[in-house]
């Protein structure tokens, strides 16, 4: 039963959220991973320059993300969709392979910290097997369930955060930041794209729409984020200095330099239960994305909602250990995914770009469709394009 | 069965019968009418009987009036026989010895005539000028009147008449309205609904006097027959929420209703969750407020609980008196509420996490504090919480459905069994105790969420006695997603939270002054947004 009175649920279709929402998991999947064993993997490579990498990394996938928003927000994923457009299609194939590659290295390095940090004489299969029931189970049940999650829980997960940060208590150096180019600037081009896992965690948005309330919910959350992670990184280059190649779990570490800890013990477990919440719901965003590009393929989620689970547990059956895999995706499988991450949100707006000047009148149809005045003249379908499908096969034949 | 009702003189005049099925009780029979005139009283009075199965409770007087005999039939228990002497038979007797003196004083000639009721018409001229009954009467059907009977009304059958006329004149026994005791204030309305509806109602429109207040009735279950009212504001509510509230209530098929727990079970969206999914009050104020916000609310005779809708979780944390007492003390007491909530809930499982997997994060002299009092317990900790818990469970079923006269003495048992013996004993330690029994303090912060807390905690606890911290992490993520996935009429169960409404974020947690809340809130359907300019 539609309500049509309700404000909440005017023009709000099952794939569309706040933009409120939509902070909230940018947020969530912007510190989720990165704050994880990049910075470990970063000072290891790149010594004193780990910081500055960490800052252009953040750049350019501020700077997709921003890209992938706009594309949702053009109405790019209705319009490809509609008009059927077989490149688009691909795009989405790439992405959904691309998400349960992502999806693979996330939940492997997740569980290994979990099995490191936490259990001691737990068997880790039933670790993995618990850490994906949720994933899976949040994916499933779709964006929306997604969202207000993440907006329930966004408050704990800041509140940790913010009070780890309030309170830390160390020495600090920020002079190890320097010299920017500890390296020759050849050898960190080379190295440089080799950590594209951590790119483009934000692709799903592509496919949801996103409703605007009156304050700029995603340009605040996004730069945020960004100011965020760096702050972190550059606390832990400024705390550890070379050491930081020892830190696993940066995010984690962080949090045990607090002054609270001589009162109530150790404090890692806050930001460990931070780290937890977040991957899980980085994680469904990326089954979610997964299933819905798939669909998007081949017309059907099937194979992505077997696929990405299935994957997982594959892997942590045949690998002996979930290092391999979060090793393995910082070697050469880095500069596919740094490279797919890139071209992606691209490819993304050259199709959309070339699509929209072949058929004017879908996107405007789209547009109105979609706003509020729009919403009241929809068909008995609840789409005004069902008469378009029509005009268009006679225009092609002519 | 087949029973004829022919007085002599029309015995010859059979094709003028017409044979009338009634259900009565559990049977159906075959009453015989000629031309659907009830002629044979003394034969209609032993039908009836049957029809009631000979119930020793069914009164059937015979009265005569203006030379018409008639049969009054009602419940015993159930009338006001006051009224129904004082103001119904009474004055029918007295019009038969009125009509009987007035006509010896006229012409003989038509005095014969006079005596007796010449048609319908007349009978009722004739009870509309002796009986003062306020609510009237009504004329029916003969099918109808078993059922009328049972319902509690009076039937009035005249020989030779085609209806039964019908007097509600019902006086059902019924309490004072008192002062709910699972929802007293310190300071606000302490009237309570009660179990008859009629008073309910007139509690509600006490304090909503406007003819927008709807109200429509129904009839619910084949037995019971029990009065079930659907109340809106017309012109606020939702008309599709009300609209589908009251078709759901029209299509119950059940023999009986008993409470409104058995409507409720109709009116939940997801049948299998252990969430509420429905408001419930008894007190009049807290309901005639969510009518104004634009629920609905569902009346059950026979129950003191009302039922509201649309419902959101965060309700159970307001209270009526947060709007009877300043704001800031209203905020701050929500806030403990939400605490002592998750408290209940989450505390015992990370007792237990800590113990069991965790005790690595405990600040040192918690730690020795904690091993000392643990020390020799011979119960990992999983199991002794469990067993505190459950001890703890009995004695709540046990102190709430033992006589008021054993109650020192289960509270002494208690407390010293408990709180004393056992620990002394080694067999449980006194964290234990301490922690379930801040859960259990700790659960009536939210009294009508008692019941799922009570399951949560329980789950909580396995959880963490298998994984951990984790385990509690992944449960409470598992927990919000699915509740975040609930949608109730059109309200999405977590609002105004998720998704966060800004305008409903006034009467949240932090409440605003009344000044304050010049809009219905968005999380609810309504027809009229505004409520105050």
């Amino acid at each position: 039963m539609k309500t049509h009175t309700h404000g909440i649920y005017k023009n709000l279709d099952g794939d569309t959220v706040f933009n409120s929402q939509a902070a909230t998991l940018i947020f969530m999947c912007g510190i989720a991973f990165k704050l994880s064993a990049a910075p470990q993997m970063l000072s290891e490579e790149f010594g004193s320059s780990a910081f500055w990498v960490f800052l252009c990394y953040s750049l350019i996938d501020s700077a997709l993300c921003l890209l992938v928003l706009l594309f949702s927000k053009r109405n790019g994923d209705a319009l490809l969709t509609a008009t059927n457009n077989a490149l688009y299609r691909t795009i989405c194939l790439v992405i959904a392979v691309f998400l349960t590659a992502k999806g693979v290295f996330h939940f492997c390095y997740c569980t290994s910290y979990l099995t490191h940090e936490l259990f001691e004489g737990l068997e880790p299969s039933l670790i993995y097997l618990l850490f994906l029931l949720p994933i899976v189970y949040l994916g499933a049940k779709g964006i929306r369930s997604i969202s207000r999650s993440a907006e329930i829980l966004f408050a704990v997960v800041f509140l940790m955060l913010a009070l780890n940060l309030v309170f830390l208590n160390t020495k600090m150096d920020f002079s190890r930041v320097l010299p920017v180019l500890s390296k020759e600037p050849s050898e960190i081009a080379v190295g440089f794209p080799r950590y594209g896992i951590w790119m483009c965690d934000w692709l799903p948005f592509a496919f949801i729409r996103i409703k605007n309330k009156k304050l700029p919910y995603i340009t605040v959350s996004v730069a945020g984020t960004f100011v965020l992670i760096n702050l972190i990184m550059l606390l832990g280059v400024a705390i550890y200095g070379d050491a930081l190649k020892t830190v696993t779990d940066l995010l984690i570490r962080i949090a045990g330099f607090n002054q609270l800890s001589r009162d109530i013990g150790r404090t890692e477990w806050g930001n460990l239960l931070l780290v937890i919440t977040t991957s899980i719901m980085s994680l469904a965003f990326s089954y979610f994305g997964a299933i819905t590009a798939c669909k998007r393929a081949t017309k059907t989620s099937l194979p992505a909602k077997i696929v990405y689970p299935v994957s997982i547990i594959l892997a942590i059956m045949l690998v002996p250990s979930s290092q391999i895999v979060t090793d393995f995706a910082v070697q050469r499988c880095g500069y596919v995914l740094f490279g797919i991450a890139i071209c992606l949100p691209i490819l993304l707006h050259i199709t959309l770009i070339a699509e929209r000047r072949r058929y004017p009148s879908v996107q405007k149809l789209l547009d109105e469709e979609y706003s509020a005045q729009g919403r009241k003249n929809t068909s008995g379908d609840g789409s005004m394009l069902s008469g378009f499908k029509q005009n268009e096969s006679t225009t092609s034949t002519v | 069965m087949c029973r004829v009702l022919l007085s002599p003189p029309i015995a010859n005049n059979v094709e003028n019968c017409s044979i009338t099925t009634l259900f009565c009780g559990f049977e159906y029979i075959n009453v015989v009418f000629v031309k659907n005139l009830c002629v044979n009283i003394s034969e209609l009075e032993n039908e009836i009987k049957q029809n009631f199965f000979f119930s020793d409770d069914l009164v059937c007087r015979p009265i005569c009036t203006s030379g018409k005999n008639a049969l009054v039939v009602f419940l015993d228990g159930g009338v006001d026989k006051t009224l129904l002497d004082r103001d119904v038979i009474a004055p029918l007797v007295r019009a038969k010895k009125e009509r009987s003196a007035n006509s010896e004083t006229s012409d003989d000639s038509a005095g014969q005539d006079d005596k007796d009721i010449a048609c319908q018409s007349e009978i009722e001229a004739i009870l509309k000028a002796n009986t003062f009954y306020a609510e009237g009467f009504s004329a029916t059907d003969f099918r109808s009147v078993p059922q009328r009977v049972a319902d509690g009304d009076v039937a009035i059958i005249f020989e030779d008449c085609e209806h039964a006329y019908i007097f509600s004149i019902r006086s059902p026994e019924k309490r004072a309205t008192t002062e709910p005791p699972t929802e007293s204030v310190m300071k606000g309305p302490r009237e309570g609904f009660i179990e008859e509806i009629k008073s309910n109602l007139s509690l509600v429109r006490r304090r909503i006097k406007s003819p927008a207040l709807t109200v429509k009735m129904l009839k619910v279950g084949k037995y019971s027959q029990t009065s079930v009212a659907v109340l809106h504001l017309s012109g606020v509510a939702d008309e599709h929420v009300v609209k589908e509230i009251t078709d759901k209530i029209s299509s119950i098929d059940i023999d009986g209703v008993i409470d409104s727990a058995y409507v409720l079970s109709y009116l939940r969206p997801q049948k299998h969750s252990f969430f509420l999914q429905a408001g419930s009050s008894e007190k009049p104020d807290v309901v005639s407020a969510k009518l104004l916000e634009g629920r609905v609310a569902v009346l059950v005779d026979g129950s003191p609980i009302v039922i509201t809708l649309p419902y959101l979780m965060f309700e159970d944390v307001q209270d009526g008196y947060d709007y009877y007492s300043e704001d800031w003390r209203a905020s701050i007491i929500r806030l403990f509420r939400l605490f002592g909530a998750l408290m209940t809930v989450i505390l015992p499982g990370a007792y237990v996490a800590l113990q069991t997997y965790h005790f690595q994060l405990l600040p040192l002299k918690f730690l020795t504090t904690l091993l000392a009092a643990t020390n020799g317990i011979p119960f990992p900790p999983a199991i002794e919480m469990l067993i505190v818990l459950a001890l703890f469970e009995i004695l709540n079923q046990a102190s709430i459905r033992m006589p008021r006269y054993f109650g020192i003495s289960l509270s002494v048992v208690g407390a010293i069994v408990l709180g004393d013996t056992a620990v002394k004993s080694g067999l449980i330690s006194s964290p234990s105790v301490l922690v379930i029994a801040l859960s259990a303090i700790g659960i009536f912060c939210v009294p009508d969420q008692v019941g799922v807390m009570s399951i949560l905690r329980l789950l909580f606890l396995l959880v963490s006695a298998v994984l951990g911290f984790v385990g509690i992490v992944i449960l409470l993520i598992v927990i919000i997603a699915y509740l975040a996935g609930l949608d109730n009429y059109g309200t999405p169960y977590l609002a105004p939270y998720a998704p966060r409404i800004n305008p409903d974020l006034k009467d949240g947690f932090l409440k605003v002054a009344t000044t304050g809340m010049d809009t219905r809130p968005y999380s609810i359907p309504t027809s009229n947004r505004t409520r105050q300019k």
